[in-house]
C-alpha cells in the first residue's frame, strides 16, 4: 500500500515528462527512419534514405558548422564578459558595484522575442554612429550574413550575461569565502588575488559554465527567428531554423516532410549526446558546487 | 573607489539603453497595445504560464517526494532527468509538430500548458529533490517510528521546503509567460488563443522600428511585474535559492 501511494506521487509527473519530452525525443530517430510523412498520408518508407539524403545535404553541414560557430563565439563573449564581472562583484566591498551589476539581471524578464525587437533598435542606431563616423555607405546590416550574425550575437550577449555573471559570482562567492581572510593577510588582492588563487581554485568550475553555455546555444532559436528568420541567404540559419525549414521549406503545396525533419534533428541529436557525454563529468563539478 | 563606480554605472547604463531608448517610442504604445490585443493574449499568457507553473511544482513535488520515500528512485530520477534537461529543446520540434498537426491540437490551450508543464519538471523535479532529502534527512528516524505515511511526509516536510518552491515557481512562471516557440507550435493558426510573444512576433512584422520598440516593451510588461514580484519577495526568494 505504502509502495503504491509513493508510485503514485510520482507518476503524474513522470507521465508528463515520458508524453512530452522523452517519447518525442525517442520519437526523432523512428520518425527519420521511416520518414515519415504524415497520418492522413500514411506513406511509410522504413529505410536510411532521409538520414542519408540530409547526411550529405551540404545545406545541413552549413547550419551544423553555423551552430558550432553561434555556440562557440556566444559562449566565449558572454563567459568573457561575465567571469571579470564575477570576479569584480564577488571581491567587492562596495554596495553600489553590487546594484548597478544587478542591470545585467533585467534582460532576463524579457522574452526572447521582446529582447530582440528591443534590441534590434539600439543595434541599428549604433550601426548608424558607425556608418556616418568611419563615412560609409549607407547599408542594411541584416543585408550581409556577417553582420546580422553579429547583430544577433549582441542580442545574446544582452540577455545571457545578467545569468551567466549570477551563476559565476555565486561560484567564486562560494569558492573564495575560506581563503578571502587568508589571502588579505597573505597581501593578495586585485587581480593578483584571482590570478593567483581564484582562478586556479575556479577553473573546473568555470568550464562546466562554459559547456552549460554551449549546450544553451545549441538550441538557439527566438532571437535569430525574429531578426534574421536565417537569412541573409541563409546566413544565420542554425539548426532549429533548419530543422523548421525541413519539414515546411522544401514542399510547395502545404504538405509536411517530418522524415526530412526528424533526420536533421537525429543528426543533430547524436551530435548533442556526444556533447554531453564529454560534458557530464564537468557539469557535475559545477552541480556539486552549487 | 569613484573610478569604479563610474565604469560600473556605464555597464549598467549600456545594458538598459535599449529599454531606456524605448521612451522614444511612446507615442506608438496605443497602436502597440491595439496591435497586441493586451486583453486577450494576456489572459492567455498568464493562463498558460500560471497554470503550466503550478502544474510542474506539484507534479514535482510529488516526484520529489516519492523520490525521499524510495531512495533508488533518486538515482534513477538523475540518469533520467539530467539528459532531458540538458538536451536541447528544439530536438522536439518535429515530433511535437507532428503531434500537433495530426492530432488537431492547434489552438489547444491544455495541450500547450501540459507541454510548458512538461519542460520545467526535470529541473524542478532534481532541484526539490535534492532539497528535500538534504533538509528531510534528521526527520527521517522520526517519520519512520511514527509511522507516517508518503502523504503526512509531504504534510510535514512540505514547509521546509517552501522558500525553494516560491523560487521555483517564479522562474517556472517566468518561463512559460517567455516561452515562444511551444505557443508558436500550438497558437499560430488560432489568433484568439494567441500569448503575448507570439502576437508581438506577428505584431512587429513589417512594423516600423518605433512601433517595434513599442511592441517589445508592451509584451514585456508581465515579464517586469514578475521581476518586481520576485524583487519584492527577495529575502524569501533568496533563502530559496541558497537552499
Amino acid at each position: 500500500m505504502r509502495f503504491a501511494v509513493t508510485l503514485a506521487l510520482a507518476a503524474p509527473g513522470l507521465a508528463l515528462v515520458v508524453a512530452f519530452l522523452a517519447l518525442p525525443l525517442t520519437a526523432v530517430p523512428v520518425m527519420a527512419l521511416l520518414s515519415w510523412d504524415g497520418v492522413g498520408a500514411a506513406q511509410l518508407d522504413f529505410g536510411l534514405r532521409a538520414l542519408h539524403v540530409t547526411a550529405v545535404s551540404a545545406a545541413f553541414w552549413a547550419a551544423a558548422g553555423r551552430t558550432a560557430l553561434y555556440a562557440c563565439t556566444g559562449t566565449a563573449l558572454v563567459v568573457g564578459i561575465a567571469l571579470p564581472l564575477a570576479l569584480a562583484t564577488a571581491t567587492s566591498s562596495d554596495r553600489l558595484v553590487r546594484r548597478l551589476a544587478i542591470a545585467t539581471l533585467v534582460p532576463l524578464a524579457l522574452s526572447g522575442v521582446a529582447s530582440a525587437l528591443l534590441q534590434q533598435r539600439a543595434l541599428f542606431w549604433a550601426w548608424r554612429i558607425i556608418e556616418r563616423h568611419f563615412g560609409m555607405n549607407p547599408v542594411d546590416p541584416l543585408g550581409s550574413p556577417l553582420t546580422a550574425f553579429t547583430f544577433i550575437l549582441a542580442i545574446d550577449l544582452w540577455q545571457s550575461v545578467g545569468m551567466c555573471w549570477l551563476l559565476l559570482d555565486g561560484i567564486v562567492q562560494r569558492l573564495m569565502a575560506p581563503y578571502f581572510d587568508v589571502a588579505r593577510m597573505a597581501g593578495l588582492a586585485g587581480w593578483r588575488l584571482h590570478l593567483k588563487l581564484t582562478l586556479p581554485l575556479a577553473a573546473n568550475a568555470v568550464v562546466a559554465v562554459c559547456i552549460l553555455e554551449f549546450l544553451h546555444r545549441l538550441a538557439a532559436f527566438d532571437a535569430i527567428f525574429v531578426v534574421t528568420g536565417g537569412g541573409p541567404f541563409f546566413g544565420t540559419e542554425v539548426m532549429s531554423l533548419f530543422v523548421l525549414r525541413s519539414v515546411w521549406g522544401g514542399q510547395t503545396d502545404g504538405a509536411v516532410d517530418y522524415g526530412a525533419g526528424a533526420a536533421a534533428s537525429t543528426l543533430f541529436m547524436i551530435a548533442s549526446m556526444l556533447v554531453i557525454a564529454i560534458a557530464w563529468p564537468r557539469v557535475r563539478t559545477v552541480l556539486r558546487v552549487g | 573607489m569613484l573610478a569604479k563606480r563610474l565604469l560600473w554605472s556605464a555597464i549598467a547604463l549600456a545594458w538598459l539603453a535599449p529599454l531606456v531608448s524605448g521612451i522614444s517610442a511612446v507615442q506608438e504604445f496605443p497602436a502597440a497595445f491595439e496591435a497586441l490585443g493586451l486583453d486577450a493574449t494576456t489572459l492567455n499568457t498568464l493562463l498558460v504560464a500560471a497554470a503550466a507553473a503550478c502544474t510542474s511544482l506539484l507534479v514535482s513535488l510529488g516526484i520529489a517526494f516519492a523520490a525521499f520515500e524510495l531512495p533508488g528512485l533518486r538515482s534513477v530520477l538523475r540518469i533520467l532527468l539530467v539528459p532531458l534537461l540538458l538536451a536541447p529543446r528544439s530536438l522536439t520540434i518535429v515530433p511535437l509538430q507532428a503531434l500537433v498537426v495530426e492530432f488537431d491540437l492547434q489552438g489547444s490551450l491544455l495541450a500547450l500548458t501540459l507541454c510548458v508543464a512538461a519542460g520545467g519538471i526535470p529541473l524542478q523535479a532534481l532541484v526539490l529533490t535534492e532539497a528535500i532529502c538534504a533538509r528531510g534527512e534528521q526527520w527521517r528516524p522520526l517519520l519512520r517510528a511514527s509511522g507516517a505515511g508518503p502523504i503526512q511526509q509531504a504534510v510535514i516536510l512540505g514547509p521546509l521546503v517552501e522558500p525553494v518552491c516560491l523560487a521555483l515557481f517564479l522562474v517556472e512562471l517566468l518561463r512559460g509567460v517567455n516561452s515562444f516557440l511551444l505557443p508558436l507550435l500550438f497558437t499560430v493558426g488560432a489568433p484568439e488563443l494567441q500569448t503575448l510573444p507570439v502576437r508581438a512576433w506577428q505584431a512587429a512584422g513589417g512594423a516600423g522600428p518605433n512601433m517595434q520598440v513599442a511592441i517589445g516593451l508592451v509584451a514585456s510588461a508581465p515579464g517586469f511585474l514578475l521581476l518586481a514580484a520576485t524583487l519584492v519577495m527577495r529575502r524569501k526568494v533568496a533563502s530559496g535559492v541558497e537552499d
